[in-house]
């Protein structure tokens, strides 16, 4: 008698077994999550915003004009998070690197993660020139 | 043999269709968020930010071919300006085939997308204006965009003279700059007069007093010589803008 009543208890000890499997496989049936913040399009986004905001009233061009490559340098990080890294390459159309021994960065990677982007802009001072801005940039945390 | 109780043995059944009634509300909740989250808007590096990039090189072009246009250069540097920009952009476009043309306006006063006036009635211009048409074609999706750029420096100038002793007169100015209709700031102001009546040569007048009110307005206070006394003055006044763009405009001063 007291074996039947055991023999009910592991019962309903399975019955609950079974029930939370069913529940936890119902739970692993459901699609991950694709990652919507895309954190390459939207690193992509905010160097071009960047450039851009630089870029609105000649500023970036006018920096280039005069080669001030540590004005260029304090406007950049100026306009990014300070533990985003950025690497800032400058040429002009025919490709020659202008600040060539002037590392426009600051300092070392800090992901793997890294987005370049080229930016093209025109010299709004008489004399027209147009430079090709290559803005690589990564963010901390960013796999 | 023992009776069977129903409810007492169902109840085994229950929980399990409890339980697959509860994985069901799980898994309707999960696609429901899912499928609604995929309609919200996310931020990429989409073209119209691309785009908004090339509209603002061309626009520099823009104001670069002015300044130089304005300040002695030839007036076809605006299509050779633009021809420079449209390759070095064609020549960085990776990820899509991209058509840009140029148009300038030739309409009215403008000629190859460039009119320069210096009025005699006090209103002096120099302006650009060329159409701008891109259209990208990518892997997956063709965009384009058709814009206007116009890049139009202004001033009006007006003043009256005020004979101080013979023929010589005190001139008093007003002159106001706007970039595209707004009030702006300008520099390396230059003015001179001759008399109306005689003609003659222009006199640059020297040290004149410029009074800078922050608004692109300046108040300025000069003295200028007629060859006979009480002869009207005609005015002149050169200017650079803050983007380096020469305006000039003359101006009959009233005699008060």
């Amino acid at each position: 008698m007291r074996l039947m009543k055991d023999k009910k208890g592991v019962v309903r000890v399975i019955e609950a077994f079974l029930a939370s499997l069913l529940l936890l496989s119902c739970l692993a049936m459901i699609p991950a999550q694709p990652n919507l913040n895309d954190s390459t399009g939207t690193l992509a986004a905010t160097v071009q915003n960047v450039l851009l905001s630089l870029d609105s009233n000649g500023h970036l061009a006018a920096m280039v004009d005069s080669r001030d490559w540590v004005g260029l340098q304090a406007s950049v990080a100026s306009a990014l998070p300070l533990t985003d890294w950025f690497n800032l390459t400058v040429y002009d159309q025919n490709m020659n690197v202008l600040n060539k021994g002037f590392p426009i960065s600051s300092g070392g990677e800090v992901s793997d993660k890294i987005v370049s982007l080229d930016y093209v802009c025109a010299s709004q001072s008489s004399t027209f020139a147009v430079y090709i801005l290559q803005l690589q940039l990564s963010q901390v945390g960013s796999t | 043999m023992k009776n069977r109780n129903f409810r007492r043995d169902s109840s085994g059944q229950v929980i399990v269709i409890t339980a697959l009634l509860v994985a069901m509300v799980l898994l309707s909740t999960a696609i429901y968020v899912i499928e609604t989250e995929k309609d919200v808007p996310t931020v990429g590096a989409g073209t119209n930010n691309v785009f908004l990039s090339y509209q603002q090189a061309a626009r520099s072009t823009l104001i670069s071919a002015l300044a130089n246009i304005t300040n002695g250069g030839n007036p076809d540097v605006l299509t050779v300006d633009l021809n420079k920009l449209e390759s070095a952009v064609i020549s960085q476009s990776y990820q899509s085939i991209l058509q840009m043309v140029f148009t300038p306006l030739n309409q009215g006063l403008y000629q190859n997308g460039v009119w320069v006036s210096t009025g005699i009635n006090g209103e002096g211009t120099s302006s650009a204006i060329v159409t701008l048409s891109i259209n990208s074609t990518g892997a997956s999706s063709t965009s384009s965009l058709e814009c206007t750029l116009n890049v139009t420096s202004q001033v009006n100038l007006s003043g009256s003279s005020i004979q101080v002793n013979g023929t010589s007169n005190q001139v008093n100015l007003r002159v106001e700059v706007f970039n595209e209709g707004k009030p702006a700031l300008a520099q390396g102001f230059k003015f001179y007069y001759k008399d109306a009546v005689s003609g003659g040569n222009w006199t640059q007048a020297t040290s004149p007093s410029i009074t800078d009110y922050g608004d692109g307005t300046y108040a300025v206070t000069f003295n200028a010589q007629t060859l006979q006394p009480g002869d009207p003055l005609v005015a002149s006044m050169h200017c650079l803008d803050q983007r380096g763009i020469l305006i000039c405009a003359n101006v009959t001063c009233t005699n008060v």
